[in-house]
């Protein structure tokens, strides 16, 4: 009888314990009740953050290896970086004939003045009084844009202008020729500025 | 010798006691306040004193920091399908790893997801079907290729066994299984147990 009570007591308990692990709402049982305690806070912690747009997950597919918008992107910006170099080294070079024409000029050898003079043209690249040191000032500058006519006091500089000048960086180099040799620029293939390149209204039209 | 490996089992569970879900706690909570960086070292410490998870929750906190190749790795260390949440920063792992196919096998899993998740997952799931879509190019399993063989290079395994095998997936998708062999070679000179069938 004894025994019978106790096997009864024994199913009961078992029962009750089985109950009571079928009800359990944690998802994983855990040897240590802390880490069930941080399990929790960090499910809802990951919850919570799922909502928060994570950097990589925004960005759209893409298979790496094949020629896509970002190396399109890359080469673009070597190119441009390219011609930046090609247009710093034409001022430098531009700096430099300028500030050599405007030492011939103060030494009187030249015909850049009496053309600056003349013509309107002149006027406009150089300046208003269109002297050569004006001429080479504006090089100095530093820009680009149909102005390396300036290179050649006078009129070189006029010819540039308005010839080369159009072609951005390039074209403007042909004022460096002289007065009598129009720009002979082709075209910067990544403008640099907008060139209008015409005799008076080109952006570096001086006052 | 059983005696021995009970202590070892009781003396590993002591270590991985309070001091380490301390740690997880500190860690989680600060994961929730957008501290990743403290919520990495958290989980990183927990780790070092056994705890199991925290592996998985470096990993969480690697993804939030953008750390993707270093998620994969953290992840690595658990097998995906235990719990849902941790597959869902598995996939993005994945995914901002490029590793296309290895996020497409941790979302497969999140189908009966709430309805925000199952949202994202479909978002990215449909992003992945695009970029898997076209036969891939050789460039591309070359890039793959390259990959594991620089990260192995690095003593990286785990990363290097998953671009492998995210390459001869694709290679093996060619005509021709481009790069499949090559891929195959690193990843049984390396893992020999693991082929390129692995859940990981």
């Amino acid at each position: 009888m004894k025994t019978h009570v106790f096997y009864a007591g024994a199913a009961a308990a078992l029962l009750l314990s089985g109950s009571a692990r079928a009800e359990d709402p944690q998802p994983m049982q855990h040897p240590q009740p802390d880490h069930a305690a941080a399990h929790a806070a960090m499910h809802e912690a990951m919850q919570h953050q799922m909502t928060a747009p994570t950097a990589g997950a925004q960005m759209p597919a893409e298979m790496p290896g094949m020629p896509d918008r970002a190396s399109a992107t890359a080469t673009r910006g070597e190119h441009a970086a390219q011609a930046q170099q090609h247009a710093a080294a034409a001022r430098e070079l531009a700096t430099k004939r300028g500030a050599q024409d405007a030492a011939m000029a103060r030494g009187g050898n030249m015909h850049g003045a009496t053309a600056g003079a003349a013509g309107h043209t002149g006027s406009g690249m150089m300046g208003e009084t269109g002297t050569s040191q004006q001429g080479a000032g504006m090089m100095r500058t530093g820009d680009m844009h149909g102005g390396s006519g300036g290179m050649m006091p006078g009129g070189g500089g006029m010819m540039g202008g308005q010839s080369g000048g159009a072609g951005g960086t390039t074209g403007g180099s042909g004022g460096m020729m002289g007065g009598t040799t129009p720009g002979t620029g082709t075209p910067a293939s990544t403008p640099m500025a907008p060139s209008t390149g015409g005799p008076t209204s080109g952006p570096m039209m001086g006052k | 010798m059983i005696a021995r490996a009970a202590l070892a089992v009781a003396a590993l569970a002591i270590s991985a006691g309070p001091a380490a879900g301390e740690h997880l706690l500190a860690g989680a909570r600060a994961f929730r306040d957008d501290k990743f960086d403290a919520a990495l070292v958290e989980f990183r410490v927990a780790e070092k004193l056994g705890a199991p998870e925290a592996g998985a929750y470096a990993g969480a906190a690697l993804v939030k920091l953008g750390r993707a190749e270093e998620a994969v790795e953290a992840f690595a260390s658990s097998a995906p399908g235990d719990d849902d949440l941790l597959d869902w920063y598995r996939a993005v792992a994945c995914y901002d790893a490029k590793l296309y196919g290895c996020a497409e096998r941790a979302l497969a899993g999140l189908d009966r997801a709430g309805p925000k998740v199952a949202a994202e997952v479909a978002r990215l799931r449909g992003e992945i079907a695009r970029v898997l879509s076209p036969q891939p190019a050789p460039a591309s399993v070359d890039w793959y290729l390259a990959r594991c063989e620089a990260r192995y290079g690095e003593g990286r395994a785990a990363l290097g066994a998953a671009y492998c095998r995210e390459a001869a997936e694709l290679g093996g998708r060619r005509p021709d299984r481009h790069g499949v062999a090559r891929a195959n070679a690193v990843l049984v000179r390396f893992e020999p147990a693991s082929l390129p069938g692995s859940k990981r």
